[in-house]
This record gives structure tokens, C-alpha cells and sequence, in this order.
């Protein structure tokens, strides 16, 4: 049995959590969630602001692994001018990459390598359950 | 000379350490995690399944009466390896967790009432925190937190402090698994007995590390778990006094575990088989027994000489580590260190090192409290074996310094 080389932290990871997009706190938001890592204490904070059907803006808070913010700063970014119900298609994508293997297309796909690390498979959801759980909360 | 200073005849013994991971010698650092099994242990637990494959204490025939032999010799050895009285004092659990469990439902659930208090330190498990929780939320006790220090020391003062008259039970770790602090147990022992306050002693950091002699202790309670103690898994012990054994109502219920069974009452074995129902982990204990012996003829105070020069060596390589921030500066201590990095989070350096070859835990190493109090979520922890190496300290060293070079 020979360990599988990673690739988890690839440059496209690395420069995500280098400059993350949309960190920080959001005026105006309507919509906040939190959720936590239980393996290792992590916090993750993820606000919109929604018009209509449409995330108008997305921003998350936190300190976080390097695994978590890349994936915050990916899903913030996919989310913009979508509809709410593109995060559980993304986590749903980001679920079957994690059994079948990269699927080609997006910053996301950086996370195909995952399927090898499956400790560290929670740290890529954070965000999306914290962005699931700011639909269910209004500010 | 001790066997111990053949240091590659011994890693010889361990055949995991000569794994090769991601193209580097395995670093193996995670040993307050679980420990690897030497030979002796491996061919232990595979001759029980090849030879003498058997039920313990209830067959009668050659294969059921050499398991039980095995078995039974087992907690002979755990008996002289941790200086108990008598073979009775030891309930084989399956770690300590069941150990402490057992102790929570049996010895204290029965007789805990409102404003009951169970003082533990800051510094424990969750295995020493929450099982009294439980216990405590059904009568109406009270799980009370004693303090540590700045250091990650025991603030011994300030726990027997809290000693009082609703005391109901004392529970301290010999050694942290997060901090690597060794407590001043016997001091905690003596002023909790002057009270008349039973104690419970988590030895699951320290058994593996140096000699335990409970009866010097003089604990009510050492608990200990076998896969630390280089020992398959799902091995544990419960090292209790007899008066309490005796006392204590059956944990679980189930075969092996009484005297008469009748719809009108059914009567219970002697400790301490009254606390092991069921067909027990055989192999895993035939395991334990031959890793005991095997620390034995290398000697546990050779054992201790070893990780005290390894724990040097580490502990002088990490303050040289800019950036780095030791967690916990206790004075005694074992070779388990907790740190973090300035600008690196513990999951990347722990997943990012294991692509070194070297293998470390991160996260909050289940003790919550610990980690609130030093105001951090998580911690990367190397923990050091009698098996590891000052090559293997510097690889470490190596690894991450080229880790902290890919999180700038």
C-alpha cells in the first residue's frame, strides 16, 4: 500500500488562502449563518445580502484553515448574482467529487484531491454549511 | 547497556516504522495518539487466531483452555506491570474510556446526590469530563473545573482548595495528552484521601512512558488503555481497590458476569469478572500481555532515560523555531509537545508534514477546556516514543520549515 501524492494544496488552493476573496463583514446583509468544525474548533462566519431570488453579495468571516478559506473565498465568489438554491448544487458537486473524482471545471475542482484526505473533507464543507444555515436565519 | 541503546535493533522490532510515505521515511510523532506494535504483539495476536482460537473461561477443552491461560495471563502481567495487590483489582475494559465510564455509572451514579461535586482539572481528556457530566446531569451533582496555570501546570493549591464535604470524587490525568505536563498525582492522592475523597488517575499518557506503582499511589482508581502501550486496540484497564469492586454494582449485564441466573434473581461473579460480560477482545489482551512483556525486557526505566534525552532535544529544537509558540511550559513534563505557527493554521502544517513523511495530530486532542484556556481552537501536537530519533527530530524540524514556506 504506497501513499497517495497530494495535490490538495495546489497553487490555485494556496493563492485562495493567500488573498481570499470577499473576507470580511457585509453591510446590509439579510441573511448570516455560522458553522463550526468539530475536529479542530474552526469558525465560520458566511453573510448575503439577497434581492429578490438573486445573492447580490456574499462575504465570510472566520479563521480558518487554509482548506476552509479557499473554499469560503471559492463559494463566495460562485454565489454572486446566483440564486440560493446554487449552494446545495455546489455542495452536492463538491459531495460527488469527493467519491468520483475531479469534475472539470471551476476553481472547485482543486478540491478533487480530497477524496484522498476524507479527515480533512469537513474543513471544504464548512463553508457550505455555514452558507446553508444563513438561508434558514434572516439578520 | 541496556537493550535500548541498540536503538536500531529496537526499530527493527516495529515494522511500521520502516514505512516509506510519499516517497520519505515515515517521522512517526503521533504516539500519544496511538503507539505501533512491535513484533512480538503483531505475532501475538495473529498466533491466538492461528493456534488457539478459543473461548475464555467457559470451554473446556485444549484450544478454550489455552485461551483462557493466555488471557487470564495477560492481567497477571498488567497486574505486576502497574505494582497492583492483587489479580482481582484488574477489570479489563476495552481503554479507558469504558474504564472511567464503569467508574461513573458504578461506583459513583448509585450514590450521588443534589450539590454533588466531582472536581477534575482543567487540563483532562474529555474522557475525564464528560462521563461525570453524564452522570452528573442525572442527579443533580455538579462537575466543578480545578484551575491550571499560565504554564500548563496543575495550580495543586487551587485544586485542593476545592476539595470540600460535596466532594464525591477526585479525577486527574497523570500526564496530559495535549500539554505533556506530568502531575504531581500523589500529592493530589494524599490531600484527597485526608478527606476521604476517592480519586481516579488517568494514566493513559503515562503508563507507556515510566514505571506506575498504584499501590505506592494509593489511588482508588488508575485507568489505562492498551493501543497506547504499544497493544491492538480495545484493550483497557480499570485498576480499582478491591473494597470498591466489591461494593459496586454490575456495569453490564450479560454472560461471564454472574454466579446463578434464575427469573426469581440472579446472583453475580467476583471481581473482577462481575464487570466484564460477554466474550471479552481475547487477541487484543494476549496482545497487551506480550507488550508488556516486551517493555519489560527493554525496561521502563531505560524506557524513561530515553524519552527524557529525546524530550530535551525536541524541547531545544522547537525554541529555536521562529514563530513558533510552545503551548504549556510545565517544568515536568513528558515528550508530547503542543504548538502553533504564526501564520499557519494546525490542519495545513499536520497535512502538508505527513507529505514529509512525518506524522503529527492537530486539532484540539479532545480536551476542549485545555484549548479554551490557552484561547486557541486547535494545536498541532508532536508526541515522542523511546523508538523515535534525534535524525528523526531534525527531519522534523526540516519538514517544516519547508511546510511554513509553502503557507507564506
Amino acid at each position: 500500500m504506497s501513499a497517495h501524492p497530494s495535490t490538495l494544496y495546489s497553487e490555485t488552493v494556496l493563492a485562495h488562502n493567500r488573498a481570499p476573496k470577499n473576507c470580511g463583514s457585509l453591510v446590509d446583509a439579510t441573511h448570516h449563518g455560522v458553522a463550526e468544525n468539530a475536529m479542530c474548533g474552526d469558525h465560520l462566519e458566511l453573510s448575503f445580502r439577497v434581492h429578490g431570488n438573486v445573492i447580490a453579495a456574499a462575504m465570510f468571516d472566520g479563521d480558518s484553515c487554509a482548506i476552509t478559506t479557499a473554499s469560503a473565498s471559492m463559494l463566495t465568489e460562485a454565489l454572486r448574482g446566483a440564486s440560493p438554491a446554487r449552494i446545495a448544487e455546489l455542495r452536492e458537486e463538491m459531495l460527488m467529487m469527493f467519491r468520483a473524482g475531479p469534475l472539470a471545471r471551476d476553481d472547485f475542482a482543486a478540491f478533487a484531491d480530497l477524496c484522498h484526505h476524507p479527515a480533512r473533507q469537513r474543513c471544504a464543507l464548512l463553508p457550505f454549511d455555514a452558507a446553508i444555515a444563513a438561508l434558514q436565519t434572516k439578520e | 547497556m541496556s537493550r535500548i541503546d541498540d536503538i536500531d535493533a529496537i526499530r527493527a522490532e516495529f515494522p511500521q516504522l520502516a514505512r516509506i510515505i510519499h516517497g520519505k521515511p515515515l517521522v512517526y510523532f503521533d504516539n500519544a495518539n496511538t503507539a505501533q506494535k512491535p513484533h512480538a504483539v503483531i505475532a501475538a495476536v495473529s498466533g491466538y487466531f492461528s493456534e488457539h482460537n478459543g473461548n475464555v473461561a467457559r470451554a473446556v477443552h485444549t484450544l478454550g483452555e489455552e485461551a483462557t491461560s493466555l488471557y487470564e495471563g495477560a492481567r497477571d502481567k498488567l497486574m505486576r506491570f502497574v505494582g497492583a495487590r492483587s489479580r482481582e483489582e484488574i477489570v479489563l475494559t476495552r481503554g479507558t474510556t469504558e474504564s472511567i465510564n464503569l467508574v461513573a455509572y458504578s461506583f459513583l451514579r448509585p450514590t450521588l446526590k443534589p450539590g454533588d461535586e466531582i472536581l477534575v482539572s482543567r487540563m483532562e481528556h474529555h474522557a475525564n469530563i464528560v462521563p461525570w457530566q453524564l452522570v452528573a446531569a442525572e442527579t443533580g451533582a455538579i462537575v466543578v473545573p480545578a484551575p491550571i496555570t499560565d504554564r500548563g501546570e496543575l495550580d495543586v493549591d487551587g485544586m485542593i482548595a476545592l476539595m470540600n464535604s460535596r466532594t464525591r470524587l477526585v479525577g486527574l490525568t497523570h500526564v496530559s495528552n495535549a500539554l505533556g505536563t506530568i502531575n504531581p498525582i500523589k500529592t493530589i492522592i494524599d490531600a484527597a484521601a485526608a478527606r476521604a475523597i476517592p480519586t481516579l488517575i488517568d494514566g493513559s499518557q503515562a503508563a507507556p512512558h515510566f514505571k506506575i506503582d498504584v499501590a505506592a499511589l494509593n489511588c482508588d482508581f488508575y485507568v489505562l488503555t492498551g493501543h497506547k502501550l504499544f497493544a491492538p486496540t480495545g484493550t483497557g484497564a480499570l485498576i480499582a481497590k478491591r473494597a470498591h469492586l466489591d461494593a459496586m454494582p454490575p456495569f453490564m449485564g450479560g454472560g461471564e458476569m454472574i454466579r446463578r441466573v434464575s427469573f426469581e434473581g440472579t446472583s453475580f461473579n467476583d471481581p473482577p469478572h462481575k464487570f466484564e460480560p460477554g466474550t471479552p477482545n481475547i487477541a487484543g489482551f494476549i496482545g497487551l500481555g506480550a507488550a508488556i512483556d516486551w517493555l519489560d525486557a527493554v525496561g521502563m526505566d531505560a524506557i524513561a532515560a530515553r524519552e527524557t534525552h529525546l524530550r530535551d532535544v525536541m524541547l531545544s529544537a522547537l525554541h529555536e523555531i521562529p514563530g513558533l509558540r510552545l503551548i504549556g511550559a510545565a517544568r515536568e513534563r513528558a515528550a508530547v509537545f503542543s504548538f502553533v505557527v504564526d501564520g499557519a493554521h494546525a490542519h495545513d502544517i499536520a497535512t502538508l508534514l505527513d507529505q514529509e513523511g512525518v506524522a503529527v495530530r492537530s486539532g484540539h486532542h479532545c480536551t476542549h477546556p485545555t484549548m479554551q484556556f490557552f484561547g486557541l481552537p486547535a494545536t498541532v501536537r508532536a508526541s515522542l516514543s523511546f523508538y523515535n530519533t534525534e535524525a528523526e527530530i531534525a527531519a522534523f524540524v526540516a519538514a517544516l520549515a519547508k511546510v511554513r514556506r509553502m503557507l507564506a
